[in-house]
């Protein structure tokens, strides 16, 4: 038995951590199956093989130029020669509306995407064109170096989206449940006046209560973001491929160069990590209640605050939603939005100034690392300070 | 070994708790006797390092606790007024958790919690939550977990609050079967308490140190101070309105009553045995103090 393995027993023996988690859980899974359409599940599938094809054409020149020539205009018989074989070859064994239908799809994932490279190309002009500040030599580089568009047809987007506020919700929830009593708890039964006589009391229980919270907090994050893979597996599919961010509906005009995977994994991280920053502010908070009750309120409250900057201040402004402004910044640098990671990572969030520009992330996580820093100093400094009254 | 108060002092607001006290403790027992209120426990908790003082110090040989730190906690054995516990350990279990924050190796543990819980007569109870102790349990448990590491300093504060008299006799008879090598400071509002084990007695009064003694010193002051007589019912009403009056028995032929009074109170009065009550009920009066 260990100091730290004791003080992890303290926080998972408590059962309605346990019973909070399991309702959540189900009721996060019937959240997420009803947002799946089995029609268009269907017609991604059944065009995987093709997705090669679909590229390629866009890619063309002879198509893109044709199809642009007609302003975006074409139907099914006019392009359909200028098409691989294969294509028709996949689609053949389908009869009747459903074989007219897949055409449908095939020419819209090809028109889309002819459009969306030549929105590329004239955002590209244009940042060329304009002036020479911080903000746009930023975008200009991203834009250039950015992978090739893709057609939209892995199922990213919706396995990426799970993280966007349901998921960090779920998660805030149970580690709030979780850690709130971990330093109140004390206070309520009476006990730190004895453990903060013992020899091993203050700083070896400190750290440990931390260390625990931090285990509990991440595999709390881990756990549901499992569950989550699999209620996606189930309702969604797996991806069967990689692809650009930019070839996703929700983030093809974002700056950013990073691939639907690697935001993805890059969420996960996130969502550990920001559990764990979350799960140290309420153990801050704890060391400060008497009550647990209102160290969980008041831990929500934090967390609440993150989340209503992040999601209702993400104004409409003509520029898109990439620019990080003065407004939505608290938001952006959040623990809800380190826990989330689709709007400021995802959609490749920019802040700048006139002297510079710099990925918003990156102010996400440097203040997110002051608070950890921060609440482990004075949770330390309150636990030890604490007068105990009695 | 030498633990000092250096003008300590505690206000809460605008109340003083405890009023610039200046004590030396050296080896053996010592009685911290006051009502209720008196500012025991606020006294204590800056002796143990958990309250921070509005004013003065604590020294152990010259150091400040807070400067030795673990150190100091390392020779602490401390037993909370409201004792704090988990109510959903074992008393076993408990005691474990306790000394493994006592630093003790988990077979010096398992020894010392046996030896232990035999003494405070939890063995058979080891096994059960203290969520279904009794208060009088829960203390015994206290007193065992203070006692878990040897201290060299121990306070005790109020341990027999809730004790039925089986239990205290028996806590006292633990008390004084520890090796004398050691400080132990025993809070308590009850005198007999501390009356046969405390070598040293500290009035508390308001937050102030009244006397701080040896208990003859104080025996031996009250010497001639304290009488019996035996009254009618009367004299009885007449006395108590002019001498503090101890104990009064109603027997056949009147009160036998005891009287401490600089002067002899009454025709009849006889110079009695001074005890440690009476020098209590000198420096308290009798009336608002609870005799259990
Ligand atoms: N946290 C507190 N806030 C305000 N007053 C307090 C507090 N704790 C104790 N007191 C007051 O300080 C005085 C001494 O209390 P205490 O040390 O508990 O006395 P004792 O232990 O001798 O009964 C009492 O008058 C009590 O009301
Ligand atoms: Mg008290």
């Amino acid at each position: 038995m260990t100091i730290f393995r004791m003080e992890f027993h303290k926080i998972v023996s408590k059962k309605y951590v346990w019973i909070f988690a399991i309702v959540i859980a189900t009721f996060y899974a019937i959240t997420l199956s009803g947002s799946s359409s089995s029609s268009s599940r269907f017609y991604r599938k059944a065009l995987q093989p093709v997705f090669d094809e679909v590229n390629a054409a866009a890619y063309d020149p002879a198509i893109s130029s044709y199809i642009v020539e007609k302003q975006f205009n074409v139907t099914v018989e006019e392009i359909k020669p200028l098409l691989s074989p294969e294509i028709e070859k996949t689609i053949e064994s389908y009869k009747g509306q459903t074989y007219q239908r897949m055409w449908e799809k095939v020419k819209d994932y090809v028109v889309n995407l002819v459009i969306r490279i030549d929105e590329r190309k004239a955002t590209i002009a244009k940042l060329e064109a304009s002036p020479n500040t911080p903000l746009n030599r930023y975008l200009l580089n991203k834009y250039t170096n950015m992978p090739k568009i893709q057609a939209n047809m892995t199922k990213w987007d919706s396995w990426i989206d799970t993280n966007k506020s349901v998921l960090p919700i779920v998660i805030a929830f149970v580690i709030l449940l979780g850690t709130s009593g971990v330093f109140s708890d004390e206070y309520t039964s009476k006990m730190h006046g004895i453990l903060l006589t013992c020899k091993k009391g203050r700083k070896e229980v400190f750290w440990a209560k931390l260390s625990a919270s931090a285990l509990f907090s991440a595999i709390c994050a881990l756990i549901f973001q499992l569950l989550n893979a699999i209620i996606a597996a189930l309702y969604y599919g797996v991806p069967f491929t990689n692809t650009p961010l930019n070839s996703l509906t929700l983030f093809y005009q974002m700056p950013t160069t990073l691939s639907a995977m690697e935001l993805y994994i890059l969420e996960i991280l996130g969502s550990v990590v920001g559990a764990v920053v979350l799960s140290f502010v309420t153990l801050c908070i704890s060391s400060i209640c008497h009550s647990n009750f209102l160290s969980f309120f008041i831990s929500g409250i934090y967390f609440a605050i993150g989340f209503i900057l992040s999601n209702a201040l993400e104004a409409n402004f003509e520029q898109g939603g990439y620019i990080s402004r003065l407004l939505t910044l608290p938001g952006d640098v959040s623990t809800f939005s380190l826990m989330s990671l689709v709007n400021v990572l995802g959609n490749g969030k920019v802040f700048a100034t006139a002297n510079f520009a710099i990925p918003t992330v990156l102010l996400t996580i440097v203040v997110q690392a002051v608070v950890f820093v921060i609440a482990i100093a004075l949770t330390f400094y309150f636990y030890n300070r604490r007068e105990v009254i009695a | 070994m030498k633990l000092e108060t250096h003008n300590l002092t505690k206000n809460y607001g605008e109340k003083c708790a405890v009023d610039n006290v200046n004590l030396e403790f050296e080896q053996g027992i010592y009685g911290l006797l006051g009502p209720n209120g008196a500012g025991k426990t606020t006294l204590i908790k800056m002796i143990v390092g958990i309250l921070p003082p509005t004013k003065g110090t604590v020294t152990l040989d010259d150091t400040l606790i807070s400067k030795l730190d673990e150190k100091y906690r390392d020779l602490l054995g401390y037993m909370p007024q409201d004792i704090g516990y988990y109510r959903t350990f074992t008393a076993k279990q408990f005691l474990e958790y306790i000394a493994l924050l006592k630093g003790l190796e988990p077979k010096e543990a398992e020894k010392k919690i046996d030896t232990l819980l035999d003494m405070v007569g939890l063995s058979d109870a080891k096994g059960k939550r203290l969520g279904q102790f009794s208060g009088g349990m829960i203390r015994r448990v206290g007193i065992a977990q203070a006692l878990l590491n040897d201290p060299k300093i121990l306070v005790l504060d109020e341990p027999t609050a809730g004790l039925d008299p089986k239990e205290r006799i028996h806590f006292r008879n633990i008390l004084s079967e520890l090796s004398l090598d050691r400080i132990v400071i025993l809070s308590t509002h009850i005198v007999s308490d501390v009356e046969s084990i405390a070598g040293k007695v500290i009035l508390l009064r308001l937050g102030k140190v009244i006397t701080f003694d040896t208990n003859e010193n104080l025996l031996h002051s009250m010497e001639g101070k304290v009488w019996d007589a035996t009254v009618t019912h009367q004299e009885l009403d007449r006395l108590k309105t002019q001498f503090t009056i101890g104990n009064a028995f109603q027997k056949d032929s009147g009160f036998e009553v005891r009287i401490v009074s600089d002067v002899k109170p009454t025709e009849n009065a006889t110079p009695a045995e001074p005890s440690l009550e009476d020098v209590f009920i000198y420096h308290f009066g009798g009336l608002d103090y609870d005799n259990i």
